[in-house]
């Protein structure tokens, strides 16, 4: 069996493991989850139908394969507090979440991969120890920082003080440079370690040696020879940021009352929507699955050494 | 078998920092810590000093903005934002804690499964972690505070569940390392129970970085908490946290911005601080070496002089010398004629590779080279253009997987010598590859040159980077150690082809070896070397009767042969080489010597022309 | 003790194929193959460190010496420490005098020591394992020759002292012929030839073995 199909085969068990999880979740919950939801004041009655119309009645294996089937065919029930179907909240506020997430990704790779580079050409050796102290410094303070607080920073500078982008909303372009640089710093700071780290490695191996010893041209070193080496385990972990900007969005969503996924798992968490916080819940999970596999799958295809390094 | 080349010696080179010495001149790392004592300290006091002050209602200054006797204004009851927050910092920091042992001890307990467990069931629960470390540690966390409810128990609860797999992960890895290794090995051979290969090899070997590693992660849970609170998912009133302070002082940001600047500031400074600790704790752990910033003194450089006709490669005291008094090449002087292999030989430690890196300009920083001449055709190599060098000197490595580049094909590595430095058009270049890889009787040359390094046999790799060498036209060909790691069969294919361009091109070629019996065999003339100088150089025909210096006698008696009397015990060379820091003034080679006298340790013998046919030998009992 | 049609199999591929081997009582075998010949996995099969089929009879107290002296000793326990895992700590003194390594050890880190030092502490805690049969895989290939002299007449002494049987693997023909008094040559997993030293040394009856000794390096005159 080849590498690839082997990764699909486990994409799929996750999957499979991530749908029982959201299925399990509300079942966790202790006591009556509806009866929590509705709060004690509802009457009997109330309480008795909803649990009905949810199937909540049921033997436990009837009820997963009923929500089985229906994760299948898209059908997420619907929301406790506004009756919509949870699969159109999420076909509507998804693409807002990801849209946001993507450029954050984009733009931190684009940033923090030359930086990384240069930072590491300058402090090879321990040569350059001021450099090699400030960036660790400023990366490292950089990475500390939650983006909530990066969000709330831009949002009380850029939009309050100076007036210079709305403060919340999505309406226009304009509106998505705060939430993604909050978004994108973060990240980075976080891609500009290990792009510095990862050339460190190369820049110490044998075949560099032999690319100085051929007195090639700094451009020609640092692109043709160093970049290929150092691309991947930089795009492994931009691939593995990519799906924690994508639930770290929450955050961000919440500050800049931005219409995505984030702002909606929040409220179901808070007002007990579970039908909305498990679907939520569940895509996100998918999400990460999904992505993974794709920069596996990406990587595999990449690296022309990944055929013998699988075993 | 590894070439050690220069360095500091085998017995210290895996040495542990000094714990005391960790933070010294890591500023980052000590504002860090500054930070993390100064959190604490407030966590301890803050509550006793400030706790009535956070309390106190004030009906008559209900959310106000910043003021003298409020600086950052006060809430919905009228208490004091600045109190507040201050007191805020143990309960911040407590639920950190709480959050980290939860997540730290099901991490480890996770971690340690796979290498308790029966095969299956180790299997699964690795499945499991792995699956777990690719999901966002909020994504996690929501889930638990779904089941769990709102409020400060769900919030720890989540951030542990958060943190654990992190945790599994590297227990797992680090115990794996260590169950894999070789001690753990032999104490199974030994006997040596399950139990008590857990408590007295695995656990003692992956405590330390766990240990390291909960800086970070206390850093991670204490920003995840506050991120839970600020969304309103963490804790509840009464009770607070700098996360439900921000909560609470968020939808004032428009007319009082101030309100949720001192728990952003408490939160941010904490999560800097932790962050900044565990990054110089890591760091210390690491072990990165500290390299001195000052740069050594130039050793004296005298006059040049004439250059040698007769010579292709022509190098007069060479030294080369690291901060803290390290000279691992001192005062080393040889030459190449074209067509000349000369041997360079010498154990761990005696400065045979840093002397070829000098030679090749590859020597790293912070070490400095100085010379009185090294010149290449009868030219000073610092003078020569880039172009010259990349065409005229070549370099191959002991390992020729390490040498090539893995991500480009074979062939574009060889030509883009000619492309860079001879302006050659693309298919001249890829011409002249496909025909050196033919010249060092690659078969099939066209399609190996389509190739990556890791598609060729160890013996293909190592013919591709002299081919590499062929690209232009070579005067001198610097080999270190170049058929060490490759088996006895392909060494002497490899021996037999660098022979081969030695004859055809006229290039001299310094070859660089511990294994004074290939060295014998292969090259001309021989030099040898002992801690960072020459002791002895001769013909390489003299090598079995004529070595004069004791350092040359006993390498090659120690050396066990084909016809060596099994029945003797070999002669063996009692002692180490000396580091190069280690060296005093007289002859380093006296203390292993058995010849040695007073005169020996106080004075250092020079190199002196002994016998006829080039001869040249340091020591003051060879006449 | 006999190794009877030991075969190591890593997926599909096969590391060790059909391989018997006898190693006399109180005699050292030498087990000589270039890298990938499937040596080192026959050294792992017989101390039981690697699942394989076929049987090792005789075989109880197998003690094995490995080749990286760095990565073979537990960081963190002393000389002493390490010496008495298998023989308790009574018995450290001799232990140490037997591979001549002065007492005053005892109370060393590994990182105090040098590689040679290493590697007899390593053979020490073997020995202290009592072991009828000591492996040692490829024991002095990342020492430097002054040093692997010493080790090496260390074995021939421990041989004669203790009468001790072995299993001495390296790629290195001369030692293993130095050591050694049966040579057996490994080939792509599969033994090619075994013979008294001096007789596959001086007349090789397989091909390889004869393409093995050409290729040993050796100084002129």
């Amino acid at each position: 069996m080849g590498a690839g199909v082997r990764r699909v085969v486990r994409f799929l068990v996750s999957l499979a493991v991530l749908v029982v999880a959201s299925f399990a979740m509300v079942h966790l919950i202790p006591g009556d989850p509806v009866r929590s939801s509705l709060g004690p004041a509802a009457p009997v009655e109330l309480v008795e139908a909803r649990r009905a119309a949810l199937g909540l009645d049921r033997p436990l294996p009837e009820q997963l394969l009923t929500y089985v089937t229906g994760v299948l065919s898209g059908d997420f029930g619907t929301s406790f507090l506004t009756g919509e179907p949870v699969g159109e909240v999420i076909v509507i506020r998804l693409p807002n979440t990801l849209a946001l997430a993507l450029l954050a990704t984009g733009l931190a790779l684009l940033v923090a991969v030359p930086l990384g580079m240069w930072a590491a050409v300058r402090t090879e050796n321990g040569r350059n120890r001021g450099t090699d102290l400030t960036f660790s410094a400023a990366t490292g303070a950089a990475v500390a920082v939650p983006e909530f607080l990066y969000a709330i920073g831009l949002v009380a500078v850029l939009a309050i003080g100076l007036g210079w982008f709305p403060p919340a909303g999505m309406a226009g372009p304009g509106t998505y440079v705060l939430p993604v640089l909050a978004l994108a710093v973060g990240p980075a700071a976080m891609i500009a370690r290990v792009s510095r780290v990862e050339t460190l490695r190369e820049l110490g191996k044998d075949y560099m040696r032999l690319a100085r010893a051929k007195r090639l041209p700094a451009a020609r070193l640092h692109l043709r020879h160093l970049l290929p080496n150092t691309l991947t385990a930089t795009l492994t972990v931009g691939g593995l940021l990519l799906s924690s900007l994508i639930a770290g969005g929450v955050l961000v969503e919440y500050v800049f009352a931005w219409p995505g996924l984030g702002l909606k798992i929040v409220e179901s968490i808070t007002q007990k929507d579970y039908p909305v916080a498990q679907g939520v819940i569940l895509v996100y999970g998918a999400i990460v699955l999904v992505v993974n596999l794709a920069v596996d799958l990406v990587l595999g295809a990449l690296d022309p050494t990944s055929a013998i390094k699988e075993t | 078998m590894t070439s050690l080349g220069a360095g500091p010696e085998p017995a210290t080179r895996r040495g542990r920092s000094r714990p005391a010495g960790w933070l010294r001149g890591n500023v980052p790392g000590a504002a860090g810590a500054l930070i993390v004592a100064g959190m604490v300290a407030l966590a301890v006091v803050g509550p006793l000093v400030w706790g009535e002050a956070a309390a106190r209602i004030d009906a008559a200054a209900i959310l106000q903005g910043s003021s003298s006797e409020h600086p950052l204004g006060t809430d919905n009851l009228g208490r004091d934002l600045l109190a507040r927050v201050l007191v805020a910092a143990r309960y911040s920091l407590l639920l950190a804690l709480a959050a980290t042992l939860v997540g730290a001890s099901a991490g480890v307990v996770l971690g340690t499964l796979p290498s308790v467990l029966p095969r299956r069931a180790a299997r699964l629960a690795t499945g499991t972690v792995n699956a777990l470390v690719a999901f966002p540690g909020l994504l996690l966390a929501m889930f638990t505070a779904v089941v769990t409810g709102l409020g400060a128990r769900g919030a720890v609860l989540g951030i542990g569940v958060a943190i654990a797999p992190g945790f599994a992960r590297l227990t797992q890895t680090l115990a794996a390392t260590v169950a894999g290794s070789d001690y753990v090995a032999a104490a199974r051979m030994l006997g040596v129970s399950r139990r008590r290969v857990l408590t007295r090899h695995v656990l003692p070997n992956i405590a330390e970085p766990l240990i390291l590693n909960l800086t970070q992660a206390f850093g991670g849970a204490l920003l995840g908490l506050a991120g839970m609170s600020f969304l309103g998912l963490g804790v509840q009133p009464p009770q607070f946290d700098w996360g439900r302070l921000l909560f609470d002082g968020f939808p004032r940001i428009y007319l009082t911005p101030e309100v949720a600047l001192g728990p952003a500031a408490a939160i941010a400074l904490a999560g800097i601080g932790f962050n900044l600790l565990g990054d110089a704790l890591a760091r210390a752990a690491a072990r990165t070496p500290a390299v001195g910033e000052r740069p050594p003194p130039p050793p004296a450089t005298g006059p040049a002089g004439e250059p040698d006709p007769g010579a292709v490669l022509e190098v007069r005291d060479l030294t080369v010398s690291f901060p803290g008094g390290l000279t691992p090449v001192r005062g080393l002087s040889l030459t190449a004629a074209p067509g000349e292999i000369v041997g360079l030989v010498g154990e761990s430690g005696s400065g045979k590779s840093l002397t070829a890196a000098a030679i090749g300009g590859l020597v790293p920083y912070p070490g400095t080279v100085a010379y009185t001449a090294l010149r290449l055709g009868g030219r000073d190599v610092a003078t020569l253009p880039d172009r010259e060098l990349g065409t005229e000197l070549a370099m191959v490595f002991q390992d020729p997987l390490a040498a090539l580049n893995p991500a480009l094909k074979v062939g574009g590595q060889l030509a883009e010598v000619a492309v860079v430095h001879e302006d050659a058009g693309r298919a001249e270049a890829r011409r002249r590859a496909v025909d050196r890889l033919g010249r060092v009787h690659l078969p099939e040359p066209g399609e190996v040159a389509g190739r990556h390094p890791h598609e060729l046999s160890g013996g293909m790799r190592q013919r591709a980077v002299i081919a590499m060498g062929l690209m232009g036209t070579p005067r001198l060909i610097i080999a270190d150690e170049p058929t060490t790691a490759l088996d006895v069969t392909v060494q002497r294919q490899i021996l037999r082809l660098l022979r081969e361009v030695a004859d055809e091109t006229g290039a001299a070629t310094l070859f660089i070896s511990h294994d004074i019996a290939v060295v014998g065999e292969l090259c001309d003339r021989v030099v040898v070397m002992y801690a960072g100088r020459v002791v002895e150089e001769l013909p390489a025909g003299r090598l079995a009767a004529g070595a004069a210096h004791p350092y040359t006698k006993a390498l090659i008696a120690s050396l066990p042969d084909l016809d060596t009397d099994r029945s003797q015990p070999l002669a063996g060379i009692p002692g180490t080489q000396p580091a190069p820091a280690r060296v005093g003034p007289g002859c380093a080679f006296a203390p292993r010597c058995a010849l040695a006298t007073e005169r020996c340790e106080s004075e250092r013998p020079e190199l002196a022309a002994h016998g006829g046919d080039g001869r040249r030998v340091a020591c003051w009992e060879v006449k | 003790m006999i190794i009877k049609n030991l075969s190591v199999r890593y997926g599909r591929r096969t590391a060790v194929d059909d391989v018997t081997l006898e190693i006399p009582d109180g005699q050292v075998v030498g087990l000589v193959g270039e890298s990938g010949s499937g040596k080192s996995s026959l050294a792992r099969a017989v101390c039981g460190l690697v699942p394989h089929t076929g049987s090792v009879q005789g075989a109880r107290r197998v003690q094995m010496v490995f080749q990286d002296p760095y990565a073979s000793l537990d960081p963190r326990m002393t000389v002493a420490q390490t010496v008495a895992e298998g023989a308790g700590a009574g018995q450290v003194e001799r232990l140490l005098g037997l591979v001549r390594l002065p007492a005053e050890l005892a109370g060393r880190y590994p990182r105090e020591l040098s590689g040679g030092q290493r590697q007899r502490v390593a053979i020490a805690r073997a020995l202290g394992g009592d072991p009828a049969l000591l492996v040692a895989d490829e024991i002095t290939s990342s020492l430097d020759v002054s040093v692997q002299a010493a080790v090496l007449n260390l074995i021939r002494g421990l041989r004669e002292e203790l009468g001790l049987s072995m299993l001495f693997i390296s790629h290195n023909l001369a030692v293993v012929r130095y050591v050694a008094d049966v040579v057996a040559v490994m080939h792509r997993g599969r033994l090619v030839e075994v013979g008294p030293a001096e007789q596959v040394v001086g007349e090789p009856a397989h091909e390889y073995t004869r393409a093995l000794l050409a290729a040993v390096p050796r100084l002129r005159g």
